[in-house]
């Protein structure tokens, strides 16, 4: 097997608090090839942004990093100067926040906040852009995106765009400094049934024309499974299954999964979703051996002093439980 | 209309805005029959909540009739009787801003039944009972908003309309702001307090497949006009206008039964457009895909194509 393009091996992220520290991803493991598109699922609060941000290091200051390593085409990202970060987020990675309001700068034009973008990613590629060339990308970075009138949005500030059309910008700047990979943290949460399908539609065919990979992170199941070819669940900081889409929504096997697939409420109709009993643990002092023990129906003795580790249950499909053990 | 409790004849609110007229909603007609859940879906910005808060008197309507268990309804909250605020409540989409952050759970839980003088005597004991009839321990009575998770907040609310033992609640988007398994706790709790006390729902969401399993009746906005009304499970095994099947198509699954159920895959295209400048003719004519010259002149009229369906379209009221 080739070597992957972004691997996150036994990573853990703590939080400072005032009482001390919360243990919030513990051991996550995600791996993404070239050109793959990876969906990351769980319920909110599971450390899924925590992790994607830490790929672009850009965790709030009380973050501590405790263990593990960042892989991004054989390069630790944590053990690079910020110069470097800046480098990678300039040319290699980016990232797409979930509402596209707080991703903008409410006080410059979109023109002038796209065109900064534009002019610091060719920079690092060792090209410098006059005016005009910057203009005429700002435009072909819009249209990209299927926005129309661009010249008109480039003189817009963002309150004067629609939700929609806000998301679509934000994707039209992270497509110029993506070059090998896109990270998309619920892009379409905030928006609307319809244009969520639309921004979802674009996002697929973009990162197609562009061999670029993926990570698209949300809690919308439905959205994922149409989009991804290979599934992460995580809940509470660790990873729990690993497959690859048809088979995780087809035969989910970790407790977990198959109690958050049974939340969702289906067209079909049958009835109202039935929640996952309990919460989520609380992070400052997190259940023993498996963080999902207190929830589940099936737990052993052992799921409450051991954690489970990540293993092969069938061709690609991994599973942190030791119910197939 | 013999025993519907809430009527909505012909309902209009306006706003007057610099940039013009917007027709927030306009000439909607509904009805809602005891312990029945009429849902509501829309895009932003269709009207959906602006039709809950007009209901309830939070703005005075522009033209139309509220009829509420065959009385008429005047104007805003202010002219309202208090006997009738009792009887209905609302909760609204965010439990963050709708709970006061400086009181406690039990001051929030309290203040319906001293505004209507209920429980005199017997309040602490009432607080309780609410708390566990959402489904919370009764020790969150002594916590502040801030202490409670948005879930909790929510139930909070919930139980806070319920004080009064109201027979009509809109809910405003309820858990559109949580995550599934939130949601669903969210959800099972209002649904066995409709089973356990006969009251009517109006139910506001953008998410279908939550309002498929939740009401009963479904009415789709778009622009502030209904377009569709319909049985929820005729509203999605045999959707007529074309929006409603842009909708339903649009609609992430996860199963292969429910794939099945969409009808073939049609793009959703554009957006909502602005309520200002509302297109002539169908206000959906700019999104359609089966738009016919017509559309564009004249506005279609609702239409009943089978029993309690009703369409408002040209092209599909004689299929």
């Amino acid at each position: 097997m080739s070597q992957p393009l972004l691997s996150i091996e036994d990573l853990s992220i703590n939080y400072k608090v005032y009482e001390g520290q919360t243990k919030v991803v513990s051991g996550a493991y995600f791996r993404v090839m070239r050109g793959e598109k990876v969906g990351l699922i769980g319920e909110s609060g599971c450390g899924k942004t925590t992790t994607m941000r830490c790929i672009m290091r850009a965790l709030p200051e009380n973050a501590v990093i405790t263990k593990g390593r960042i892989l991004f085409q054989g390069n630790d990202i944590l053990k690079m100067t910020s110069n470097e970060v800046q480098n990678i987020r300039r040319k290699n990675i980016s990232m797409i926040f979930q509402d596209p309001t707080a991703a903008l700068n409410p006080v410059f034009k979109i023109g002038e906040q796209l065109r900064d973008i534009i002019m610091y990613s060719n920079l690092s590629k060792g090209k410098k852009l006059d005016k005009k060339e910057l203009n005429e990308q700002a435009i072909e970075a819009l249209k990209r995106v299927s926005l129309p009138d661009p010249e008109r949005i480039l003189q817009n500030y963002p309150i004067q765009l629609s939700g929609g059309m806000r998301q679509r910008v934000c994707i039209a700047a992270a497509l110029i400094s993506s070059g090998d990979l896109l990270i998309a943290d619920e892009p379409g949460t905030s928006l609307d049934v319809t244009i969520e399908d639309q921004i979802l539609r674009l996002l697929g065919s973009l990162v197609e024309d562009r061999g670029t990979s993926i990570i698209l992170i949300s809690h919308a199941l439905g959205a994922v499974k149409g989009m991804v070819d290979k599934v992460y669940v995580m809940y509470a900081g660790v990873m729990v299954e690993v497959a690859k889409t048809e088979d995780l929504f087809s035969h989910p096997l970790h407790p977990y999964t198959v109690a958050l697939f049974k939340t969702v409420p289906k067209i079909t109709g049958g009835g109202v979703p039935e929640p996952i009993p309990g919460r989520i643990p609380d992070y400052f002092d997190p259940p023993q051996g498996c963080r999902f023990w207190p929830r589940c129906q099936n737990a052993m003795p052992i799921c409450k002093t051991e954690a489970p580790p990540l293993r092969n249950q069938g061709e690609e499909h991994e599973v942190a439980c030791y119910l197939f053990d | 209309m013999s025993d519907e409790i809430l009527v909505v004849k012909n309902l209009q609110k306006y706003f007057k805005t610099s940039m013009g007229t917007v027709k927030a909603v306009d000439n909607v007609s509904f009805n809602i029959k005891p312990s029945e859940t009429f849902g509501l879906v829309g895009e932003s910005g269709s009207g959906k909540s602006t039709t809950a808060f007009t209901i309830m008197g939070i703005y005075p309507p522009t033209g139309g009739e509220i009829f509420f268990q065959q009385k008429i309804l005047k104007g805003g909250v202010k002219e309202r009787s208090r006997d009738l605020k009792k009887e209905m409540q609302m909760v609204f989409q965010d439990p963050g801003s709708s709970l006061n952050p400086r009181s406690s759970v039990r001051q929030i839980i309290e203040l319906p039944l001293s505004v209507h003088k209920l429980y005199e005597g017997k309040r602490k004991e009432r607080v309780d009972e609410l708390l566990s009839l959402v489904g919370l321990p009764t020790d969150f009575a002594d916590r502040h908003p801030r202490q409670l998770g948005g879930g909790e907040k929510q139930l909070v609310a919930i139980a806070r309309s319920l004080a009064t033992e109201p027979k009509f609640i809109a809910l405003d988007e309820p858990s559109s702001a949580l995550d599934v398994s939130m949601q669903a706790k969210i959800i099972n709790t209002l649904i066995k307090i409709q089973r356990d006390y006969k009251i009517s729902y109006l139910f506001i969401t953008h998410n279908l497949s939550l309002m498929r399993n939740v009401a009963q009746r479904v009415g789709i906005m778009y622009l502030g006009k209904l377009l569709e009304v319909a049985p929820s499970s005729e509203f999605f095994s045999n959707p007529v206008h074309p929006y409603t099947k842009m909708l339903i198509s649009s609609i992430p699954v996860i199963t292969k039964e429910e794939e099945m159920l969409k009808p073939a895959k049609i793009i959703s295209k554009g957006e909502i457009p602005s309520p200002v400048n509302v297109p002539k003719g169908c206000a959906f004519n700019t999104r359609c895909n089966e738009c016919s010259s017509n559309c564009k002149i004249e506005e279609p009229q609702m239409i009943e194509i089978a029993e309690g369906h009703f369409v408002r379209c040209h092209n599909c009221g004689f299929g």
